[in-house]
């Protein structure tokens, strides 16, 4: 039987955020604008979103003088992700 | 980029590309750091060969200080303008181990300036071990080659030492060659790398 995809991940900006995510220790507010091309407001609120079901921990500093909003994966975070690649994987695997 | 559901292979697709895109970014000009190291110590080992061969006095040996003064803030104006607003785990790996580096580098041309000996075997050495290590953690071989080299040339110090040959000019000016190979040409080599990507 397949498995069912998160459906918060199951979304393009979401999965993008995510997967940028999984890559480094910490990305912030512009590097994730930039890599994704989203604009500035629906990023932020797909940040919101993920970092309400805690798969994302914000924080949100200075950089000089400028306001900086750093975001990296929790744990909880990588096993959602791993999970959703692994129902992926059982997707392809049967030939969708 | 918005809010659409994906295919299952579009997923697939999609997180292969932003962690490749992640990573190309983050590798871009990896070897300016390395330039500037290098460029830096070859001038001032060829000024400094200049000095000995033309035996200028000797205070002019604290001009080897003029290394880490002018590499120091140049390299903070590097990182400023490089900084991508992402970190990864090799980034801080590679930054710290060059800062361990750097730190014991400056002590030993402390060492090396105040009682008048010649520690480039030491320097050379110290500075390999970073190269090959960046070599080994970029997965970049002419790095590891470069690294393994100058490793292996730091011995040609203390050999020129035990066999009695080579002027201190001539010291210098295979010091200043050895940078060359372990710096420079590793860092065009990688800065051309992540551009070619």
């Amino acid at each position: 039987m397949l498995r069912e995809l998160n459906p918060l991940l199951h979304s393009e900006l979401r999965l993008a955020i995510m997967s940028i995510l999984i890559s480094v220790e910490s990305a912030d507010f512009v590097y994730l604008r930039e890599q994704t091309g989203a604009t500035a407001g629906n990023l932020s609120v797909q940040i919101d979103k993920l970092q309400q079901v805690g798969y994302i921990a914000v924080e949100k500093g200075f950089n000089g003088k400028k306001p900086r909003t750093t975001c990296a994966i929790t744990e909880q975070g990588v096993a959602a992700f791993t999970e959703y690649v692994d129902a992926l994987r059982s997707y392809i695997g049967k030939g969708l | 980029m918005n809010n659409t559901k994906l295919s299952e292979a579009q997923s697939l697709e999609l997180i292969t590309s932003m962690i490749q895109d992640s990573r190309k970014r983050l590798a871009q000009n990896s070897g300016t750091p390395f330039l500037v190291w290098g460029y830096i110590t070859v001038a001032v080992s060829v000024f400094e060969y200049f000095v000995v061969a033309n035996g200028w006095s000797w205070m002019w040996a604290w001009m080897w200080f003029a290394i880490p003064l002018l590499c120091g803030p140049i390299m903070m104006l590097v990182i400023r303008k490089q900084e991508t607003g992402a970190k990864n785990l090799i980034d801080r790996t590679i930054s710290a181990m060059w800062s361990v580096l750097g730190i014991s580098t400056l002590f030993l041309y402390l060492l090396a300036v105040a009682y008048g000996v010649s520690l480039f075997s030491l320097i050379v050495l110290g500075m390999s071990i970073g190269t090959l290590t960046s070599g080994i953690v970029l997965r970049e071989n002419a790095t590891k080659c470069c690294g393994a080299f100058a490793m292996l040339a730091s011995a040609i110090f203390p050999l020129m030492h035990i066999f009695k040959c080579g002027e201190p000019a001539t010291q210098i000016l295979i010091f200043a060659a050895i940078f060359v190979v372990m710096m420079i040409i590793p860092g065009h080599i990688l800065n051309y790398k992540t551009k070619k990507r």
